[in-house]
């Protein structure tokens, strides 16, 4: 027997984190606005390009050891848990890789293309861990607040922070019949009455639908070099997903990883897994399903075990 | 007369056990559909697919659907 429909879906789209979110909540546009204003918040707590920001106080603070706010604490365990998972893979501490690739404010636009990316782009590599492996110096002391790391090493948790964003808000809006909160593309969706959603899969090439996933309940987040992308001022070709390794933006052969997860930042951590290690092991990080998308344009649907 | 009645009550039994089983498809209650579990689609063609993750939902035509795409 099917649950009874919700009522009407409150609605809103919003520009945040250099994107759009949204929020849909069944029948209360007061907890639409409420997650619309403490995602901005969050926003501005947090983000690299914003100077007075926590995270930037934290990246120049010359103490070794620095109080953080508890929501910092959970995104730095996020970021520690996605490096600790992928063996460092993800590496949150490449904020100087970042910026001597160009990515030192506000990315405007949609970049140069993913066809144009790929046309510059080098040979395709297996990225690896930066042989320092500085983050595995970050201790994180959640019971005082605290965080202590190596002198000059920076913290850039990217998009696992809007993962954990979505976590949040999930946590504040599962006694609602439905909701869903979609932070630049980490989407958390849920309620008590499990009302299944379509949730569409973009193409990374256009802006066509690849797939269509029916969920009632849990995350998916997609990972990808499509969008913020352009050419350094000696012509190659850069994004955002860095190889640890060297330091330079990865091309693997995978352009874009969807990842469903039960939380959306470990959809987060596995979508981005999934394209630092290109096309034969992506496969491997989605273990609760989602899309592969090749330099090609070709994709591939990776089943959930039943 | 013992063999007419028997054979009356085996065709009025033989269509009412008919007759309920079409009332069952048409009201949409095929039990082949309503078994049918998760489902998904492995391709490497430029056609979209759809796939379900969870069949324990009350879907509604009125929930709107959202779209994953790197930000």
């Amino acid at each position: 027997m099917s649950a009874t429909a919700p009522t009407v879906e409150q609605r809103e789209t919003f520009p945040c984190f250099g994107s759009e979110c949204t929020v849909i909540v069944s029948g209360d546009a007061g907890a639409v606005f409420g997650a619309r204003r403490r995602l901005l918040e969050w926003h501005d707590q947090f983000s690299r390009f914003n100077t007075d920001s926590e995270l930037s106080r934290l990246n120049s603070d010359p103490r070794a050891t620095v109080p953080v706010s508890p929501m910092m604490g959970r995104i730095v365990a996020a970021a520690l848990a996605g490096a600790e998972r992928t063996a460092g893979l993800i590496d949150p501490t490449l904020v100087d890789q970042i910026e001597d690739a160009g990515y030192a404010g506000h990315f405007e636009g949609s970049g140069i293309g993913l066809t144009r990316l790929l046309e510059l782009a080098p040979p395709r590599s297996q990225p690896g861990p930066r042989p320092d492996a500085s983050w595995r110096r970050i201790e994180l002391d959640r019971r005082a607040g605290s965080i202590t790391r190596p002198a000059g090493v920076r913290l850039d948790p990217g998009g696992i922070a809007k993962g954990v964003f979505a976590d949040e808000l999930a946590s504040t809006l599962a006694a609602y019949d439905a909701f869903v909160v979609d932070c630049a593309g980490d989407i958390r969706l849920g309620g008590r009455h499990r009302t299944a959603r379509a949730v569409h899969v973009a193409c990374p090439f256009d802006v066509s639908t690849l797939h269509t996933f029916e969920l009632a309940a849990g995350a998916v987040a997609t990972s990808g070099i499509g969008r913020r992308s352009w050419t350094t001022r000696g012509g190659r070709p850069a994004h955002h997903l860095l190889d640890p390794a060297t330091g330079a933006p990865a091309f693997t052969g995978v352009v874009q990883a969807t990842a469903l997860a039960p939380t959306a930042a470990r959809a987060e951590i596995l979508s981005k897994a999934a394209v630092l290690s290109g096309p034969d092991l992506a496969a491997g990080w989605l273990q609760h399903g989602g899309v592969i998308v090749l330099d090609d344009g070709s994709f591939e649907v990776v089943s959930a075990p039943v | 007369m013992i063999r007419r009645r028997v054979a009356t009550g085996a065709v009025a039994l033989f269509l009412a056990t008919w007759a309920l089983i079409a009332v069952e498809l048409i009201t949409g209650h095929d039990p082949a559909l309503a078994s049918r579990k998760t489902t998904t689609v492995a391709t490497s063609s430029a056609q979209p697919t759809t796939s379900s993750a969870s069949n324990n939902s009350g879907g509604s035509s009125a929930v709107s659907s959202v779209t994953t795409r790197q930000s």
